[in-house]
């Protein structure tokens, strides 16, 4: 089974998901994560969607779960690469966006997590 | 007198005395108080009715029965087309576009009387006047369309231009893109706004977008809803979005409309959201003698 493949850099996770966000992508990616995120010394995690090819309502949901899960264990999320159509397909879906933190490029998004 | 049997009169009258009415369908143009720049000249306004007048016999001639409409009274009816269309692109109002065929009732009306005089028919010239009436109005309410329609057509033509005006996406400073937009955001041109501002978000991986609405005239629920739109599309690609040029008209209106821009800082000024764009990307413009301690 296709899974997104985690590294760990400098305290920081890093994974980077392409395609399509199914479901069981979804669940292998939050159990990993979570499961990764408990470790010493992790401080944040970085996802990168820029070869994502959709996002609809339920994979932003499910990423917002995720990054609520990785808060409880006191590591930051942030989303990085969303491409501009779907960013504009996202929004004309009228779903809270905001709670996603997100970050221009995998560099500032490490500025962000481990500063 | 049928509406057949008048259109055979005005045929023959056109065949008896075209030059008096051509005469007295130019006198009467001649008279109108044209706006000079509407003014067409001697040369045109001859053509003009001459033509028409020959297109009229002609039609009349191949039909006179108004239901039978053939390839020459079209021909008739596309020189009134034309002109129409000539006097809308001039700029001239419905009226005066009008007035071209207005003008010839009273020549055609006063020939037709010395026909019927004439012919011993003259008892019948209240009937020939009412179908006279009729004909010419017709002409004119395909005037009037054609009219309607080319103006229609202009404002289409402007709104598509409008919305193909550059909306140019400056990369003002480091990490900082702006994008001023001028004029009225329907629907269609804020998808665009949106389209143009995300790909440049993309290209430049900016940090801060500020949408400047400045040149907007005004913000009503629909154009807030894009700039959300576009402001959230924006930060999910990890750019924050400020808008500026809000003024104190546009903030009152909004607050009215019970708009709520929530978490997407507003300012009044581009210089003020400049301002704001240094913090967000921890940049700071300090004066050189300033910076020298004199």
């Amino acid at each position: 089974m296709e899974r997104v493949a985690i590294n760990a850099v400098d305290g920081v996770l890093l994974a980077s998901a392409s395609g399509e966000l199914y479901d069981e992508l979804l669940d292998r990616l939050t159990v990993d994560a979570s499961d990764r995120a408990v470790a010493p010394h992790v401080r944040g995690m970085v996802l990168d969607l820029g070869a994502v090819q959709i996002i609809d309502s339920y994979s932003l949901m499910r990423l917002t779960q995720l990054s609520r899960t990785l808060a409880a264990l006191g590591v930051d999320l942030v989303v990085v690469g969303i491409r501009a159509a779907v960013a504009s397909a996202l929004v004309e879906l009228n779903v809270d966006t905001t709670r996603l933190q997100t970050a221009r490029s995998v560099e500032s998004a490490m500025r962000v997590v481990a500063p | 007198m049928t509406q057949e049997e008048t259109h055979r009169a005005i045929l023959a009258t056109i065949d008896a005395q075209e030059g008096a009415l051509l005469e007295g369908w130019l006198d009467v143009q001649r008279r109108h108080e044209m706006r000079p720049e509407l003014a067409h000249g001697e040369v045109v306004l001859h053509r003009q009715s001459t033509a028409f007048i020959k297109l009229l016999a002609l039609a009349l001639r191949s039909s006179c029965a108004p239901e039978h409409v053939t390839d020459e009274w079209r021909r008739l009816f596309d020189l009134v087309s034309e002109v129409a269309t000539n006097q809308a692109r001039g700029g001239a109002t419905v009226v005066e576009t009008n007035a071209f065929l207005s003008a010839i009732k009273r020549p055609l009306l006063d020939q037709l009387a010395t026909y019927l005089l004439g012919a011993g028919e003259i008892d019948k010239l209240a009937d020939a006047g009412w179908w006279t009436s009729v004909l010419i109005d017709e002409l004119i309410n395909h005037a009037t369309t054609t009219y309607i329609d080319e103006r229609d057509a202009t404002i289409r033509r402007q709104r598509a231009d409008l919305a193909e005006l550059s909306t140019p996406v400056l990369h003002l400073w480091e990490d900082i893109i702006v994008m001023p937009l001028v004029g009225t955001l329907d629907s269609r041109r804020a998808q665009g706004v949106m389209d143009e501002l995300l790909a440049s978000v993309e290209t430049h991986s900016a940090k801060v977008a500020i949408l400047d609405i400045t040149g907007v005239p005004t913000v009503d629920t629909l154009v807030a809803q894009h700039l959300f739109k576009t402001a959230a599309a924006a930060r999910l690609m990890g750019t924050e979005c400020l808008i500026s040029g809000v003024g104190a008209q546009i903030a009152r209106t909004i607050v009215e409309l019970g708009i709520d821009f929530g978490h997407i800082p507003t300012r009044s000024s581009l210089r003020a959201a400049l301002t704001t764009a240094f913090s967000l990307t921890h940049s700071k413009v300090v004066r050189v003698d300033d910076e020298a301690g004199s």
